[in-house]
């Protein structure tokens, strides 16, 4: 209502300014229906006073369609416009004129014009709604209107002169109180609005600060467990700090600290869930004496829990693995997003098996391939005797990217990326659940189907 | 050769620091405490023969070191893992083999191990990643003249039917 012809749908105005604007249109509409209310009672007890009683009878009834429009539109849109406004004017301007000129004698400047009291709701609305000059041109309308028909009965001497002053200077104190309130109403609503605005940032930081804090603290105490004890160890004294065994523990201690920095360099504390469920798998891997290479970026923040929860358990049992089969103290894990989904890779270059002689066990069936492929994703793995292993896990199954272990009916998009195209000579190195079930050339562990005429490998 | 880190405390630009000890004739072996991707790839496009990060033993710098003074290339995993996140504009095209081995060099595959995963003889995987470097080189080579240009033009033709 401060400005009015600004956002005329009051779309984007907070909810204070909706409201003083809401007050503004039932107040009016209330007084403009009370007014007409007992304008009718008026009209009906002494309708002997009017000359032309049909005009004025179809004056009113016009006045009345008009108001219900006018204040039900205002009602939709939750403000009365301007243009509405000066409309109103205009419609009340020709019913005072026509109702004034209509009665007799001096009723015109009296409470049995009903035009007259619905002209003070004029005056009010067009404060309220409209610019202060042009609210003045309308209210000097008005009550020009108002003594133009009353001015039959005026200049005949039988209404009274200090009536006709008075109601005409009504409709200016009326407006101005109108034009006052109305601005005092919205300045209000916006104080509330913007108080709401900043107390809701105030929410939103609190919150992420007290994130921060729980997050410090896990760390402190991630700290404590690793790089901490490590330093109280060695400066007691009686550690020898050339001895393998120390060597190695610093070097673990010494990966966590990495990860931390890079934890925040690289994903700006984003990658959600999938980056925590990681963080967690590797801290477990590096207790039990697992020196683990980890890389992840580009990570998709936004993952079904049941996803996260099928790549981090696959993760955790792969490199379960490396502990126990592949006898190396070293593995390396990598995670990378790519459009939308993400690939993980275990790596060891620890002792490996040959898939075709040692099909079974290594927890990979159940505990890795039956849960990615039920949250949607596969896994596969790739390995020979000497050469290490790899078990790669994709999300969703469908992502088109590269595949290391042998998912041959994808096609990727992936910039700069190509299909794999493996030659015969490969074949027989890897592929898991072909070996498994049988057919050799569906080397891949999730259970994907391979299209007719992909490559048979094995 | 020098051993050089890729921050060092006067905050320089590591690809600058990397040129002007290349154009001065020395070989250089990039090191750092933490992955710093972006700075991997450039100071590999300026002319860098490997990158290591500290965690690795002994062994395995001495290695590396030995690689770049016989004229060779440290590839470290971490080398081949920025390079295959390398979304830089300029950065050059791999062909779907090459790319293949590095990004199976890059998950931590030792170059055998890669090799078979992308089904190629070792000896083939090392050569794709000789010339991954090569385009690399090609890339951060600067064109200082028209026959520089030329010549680049040239030499990128011959890459291409490589």
């Amino acid at each position: 209502m401060a400005e009015p012809g600004s956002d005329p749908d009051g779309a984007g105005i907070g909810a204070g300014v909706a409201r003083a604007d809401r007050f503004v249109v039932y107040a009016l509409a209330l007084f403009r229906g009370l007014q007409l209310v007992v304008g009718l009672v008026v009209l009906v007890l002494r309708v002997d006073q009017y000359q032309r009683v049909l005009l004025v009878v179809a004056m009113y009834a016009a006045t009345a369609g008009w108001s219900v429009w006018l204040f039900g539109r205002a009602y939709r849109r939750g403000r009365v416009r301007a243009p509405d406004a000066v409309g109103d004017v205009a419609v009340i301007g020709v019913a005072l004129l026509v109702v004034g000129v209509s009665a007799r004698g001096g009723e015109a400047e009296t409470w049995s014009n009903w035009a007259y009291s619905a002209g003070t709701t004029t005056t009010m609305l067009a404060g309220a709604v409209l610019p202060l000059t042009v609210w003045l041109a309308c209210a000097g309308l008005l009550a020009a209107a108002l003594t133009g028909g009353a001015w039959p009965g005026l200049s005949a001497g039988a209404a009274s002169t200090s009536n006709a002053i008075g109601n005409a200077v009504s409709y200016f104190t009326l407006g101005l109180i109108a034009y006052a309130l109305a601005r005092y109403l919205n300045s209000t609503g916006r104080r509330i609005d913007e108080a709401n605005r900043r107390m809701l940032a105030a929410e939103v930081a609190r919150a992420a600060e007290r994130a921060r804090f729980e997050d410090r603290i896990t760390r402190y105490r991630e700290l404590h467990d690793t790089v901490l004890q490590t330093l109280t160890a060695l400066a007691r004294g009686g550690l020898d700090p050339a001895s393998e065994e120390v060597r190695a523990r610093c070097a673990r201690d010494s990966d966590y600290v990495r990860r931390l920095i890079e934890g925040d360099v690289d994903s700006d504390g984003a990658g959600g869930d999938l980056a925590r469920a990681m963080e967690q798998v590797i801290a477990e891997s590096t207790a039990f004496g697992l020196r683990v290479h980890y890389r992840a970026v580009d990570l998709p923040s936004q993952l079904p829990d049941s996803a996260v929860a099928a790549l981090a358990g696959g993760v955790r049992e792969a490199l379960s693995n490396v502990h126990r089969h592949a006898g190396v103290e070293q593995a390396w894990v990598t995670v990378t997003g790519e459009l939308g989904g993400v690939v993980l890779r275990v790596v060891d270059r620890g002792v490996g098996f040959d898939p075709q002689t040692r099909p079974e066990g290594f927890g990979l069936t159940q505990s890795i391939r039956a849960r990615a492929v039920e949250a949607g994703g596969m896994a596969g793995v790739s390995s020979s005797p000497g050469d290490g292993t790899i078990v790669e896990l994709i999300w969703p199954a469908s992502l088109p990217t590269l595949s290391l272990t042998g998912r041959t009916d994808v096609h990727h998009g992936d910039p700069g990326g190509g299909d794999r195209r493996r030659p015969d000579a490969a074949g027989g190195h890897d592929g898991l659940a072909g070996a498994r079930s049988g057919h050799p050339h569906d080397r891949s562990i999730g259970q994907r189907r391979s299209r007719p005429g992909s490559t048979p490998g094995g | 050769m020098i051993l050089l880190d890729l921050r060092l405390a006067d905050g320089s630009d590591p690809a600058a620091n990397v040129s002007r000890l290349t154009a001065a004739g020395y070989r250089v072996l990039v090191i750092s405490t933490h992955h710093d991707d972006t700075g991997i790839v450039a100071t590999f496009r300026a002319g860098s023969h490997g990158y290591l990060t500290k965690d690795h033993d002994l062994a395995a710098l001495v290695e590396a070191i030995r690689q770049v003074a016989a004229g060779e290339t440290a590839f470290s995993p971490e080398l081949a893992f920025a390079l295959s996140r390398d979304t830089e504009q300029q950065r050059p095209t791999l062909s779907d083999q090459e790319r293949a081995v590095l990004v199976a060099y890059a998950s931590g595959m030792t170059l055998p191990a890669a090799a078979r995963s992308v089904g190629v003889r070792p000896g083939t995987a090392k050569e794709y990643l000789d010339r991954v470097k090569a385009k690399y080189r090609a890339v951060g080579r600067p064109a200082a003249t028209k026959l520089d240009l030329a010549q680049r033009i040239r030499e990128d033709g011959l890459e291409a039917s490589v």
